[in-house]
């Protein structure tokens, strides 16, 4: 079973356009993917999967002008994550 | 958005990405896959593949131009490229420049893109398929989980 690891997003990055990060969550220590957890207005939780070593996410938004405002937030997610994800007292862990 | 599938030569580089890169992780009843595809040589008419590291820089030929695929960081610098998670400060840290040379706000070396799709694409061992793999093409699956 995977140990799922993360770090808590919301409140650290900026919303916009009703977009919320929650979480940067990932299984493998050593890969270099994680998946960050948001909402849109309050909704459904949805993920982007990101490639930290490129600093980028892996996926798009449908809406483009909402891929944008999304797109933007990769930097400063990623500085999070890469600060705090090789740092044990900053994550948190689950089972799935 | 792209036109094209990659692929890599890389079982290592593509075990990781079904094992890591999903959004959820694989499991025994759903789990990821890797495909190996027997890419005929010569290709079929028809089929292109491209190798992106010889299509930056054979679109990159003259070394004294900007944009170009060369840095002006010191030697380490590429390790920042590769791995800024562990590296990022070399992202960020001004180049040595040549006693006597002033001016301008510091800033970190030259980072451009055709460095970074190379980089990248020497990472994982990558090239591009425009379109979809030909079913024929599928040798093997291996279930990751």
């Amino acid at each position: 079973m995977a140990q799922i690891r993360s770090i808590p997003l919301e409140g650290r990055i900026a919303t916009a356009n009703g977009i919320r990060f929650l979480r940067a969550e990932w299984w493998g220590d050593l890969s270099r993917f994680v998946v960050i957890r948001y909402s849109e207005r309050g909704g459904a939780e949805k993920s982007l999967r990101m490639d930290i070593d490129k600093r980028v996410f892996l996926d798009h938004v449908a809406d483009p002008a909402r891929d944008k405002v999304v797109q933007k937030q990769a930097l400063p997610i990623w500085e999070i994550v890469a600060k705090e994800r090789n740092a044990p007292e900053l994550r948190t862990s689950l089972a799935r | 958005m792209t036109p094209c599938i990659s692929l890599t030569r890389s079982y290592a580089v593509a075990e990781d990405y079904a094992r890591n890169a999903g959004l959820a992780p694989p499991t025994p009843a759903a789990p990821a896959y890797v495909y190996v595809v027997d890419v005929p040589d010569p290709l079929p008419a028809g089929v292109a593949i491209y190798d992106p590291v010889e299509y930056v820089a054979s679109r990159n030929r003259n070394p004294v131009t900007q944009p170009s695929y060369h840095h002006n960081g010191g030697s380490k610098f590429l390790l920042a490229v590769v791995d800024p998670s562990a590296h990022g400060a070399l992202l960020t840290t001004p180049p040595v420049r040549p006693p006597g040379m002033h001016g301008g706000a510091p800033a970190g070396p030259i980072l451009t893109e055709q460095l970074e799709t190379m980089v990248n694409a020497l990472r994982d061992a990558e090239a591009l398929i425009v379109g979809s793999v030909p079913r024929a093409w599928i040798i093997e699956r291996f279930d990751i989980s």
